[in-house]
């Protein structure tokens, strides 16, 4: 799945590392969702949703939506 | 720049949890191959065999213990890794055995499969968490 993670990190000047430490989960489950190899689970991806201030929607991108 | 971050990451913690965690996967395979080899001579003393088996009774409360503490501390990828290095080691494990165990059933090859099933798990377990951990 497709979403804006990156770029919402980089607007707030964090690593990954810095955001792996907000969410509590390792960098590399962070990099993993941000080059869209791993969906994240429903309450982790409320987490990040909650933590840039934005819906599900917006920084997750349904690719079948059309 | 906006950065609370500790010195240790939870990537670093982490990674040093799943090194200890194969660590000790490691220790509680070996302990067991070592009961294994004292246990199965028939002329040891009654003394001996109760003192191995005992042995194993905390080792085994904290490898339970140190298990369940460890998947706590795990997040939802790194679960999900260890889960399938888990599915891996089961089933290459079970693999070689079977075939092992055909083996034996003809009678061209003797010997023990408790040290070799739990030798193997360790073995595609380990194999098996570092090709799906490079996925992620």
């Amino acid at each position: 799945m497709k979403n804006r993670l990156k770029i919402l990190r980089a607007e707030k000047d964090w690593s990954q590392a810095d955001l792996a430490e907000r969410l509590k989960v390792s960098r590399q489950t962070v990099n993993a969702i941000e080059v869209g190899k791993y969906d994240p689970s429903l309450p982790l991806a409320f987490s990040i949703a909650r933590l840039f201030g934005r819906r599900i929607e917006n920084i997750f991108i349904d690719g079948e939506l059309k | 720049m906006n950065n609370p971050i500790k010195s240790v990451s939870n990537t670093e913690k982490q990674s040093k949890e799943s090194r200890k965690f194969v660590l000790v996967l490691a220790i509680s395979i070996a302990a067991l191959i070592l009961a294994e080899a004292t246990l199965a001579f028939p002329d040891r003393p009654l003394w001996i065999k109760l003192v191995v088996v005992f042995a194993h009774v905390p080792f085994t409360i904290f490898a339970a213990i140190y298990g369940w503490r460890f998947l706590k501390k795990l997040d939802e990828l790194q679960r999900l890794i260890h889960m399938q290095a888990f599915i891996i080691g089961i089933t290459g494990a079970g693999t070689i055995l079977l075939s092992y165990s055909l083996l034996m059933s003809a009678g061209l090859i003797a010997g023990e499969m408790t040290w070799l099933f739990w030798s193997l798990l360790w073995l595609f377990y380990s194999v098996g968490h570092r090709l799906v951990s490079r996925r992620y």
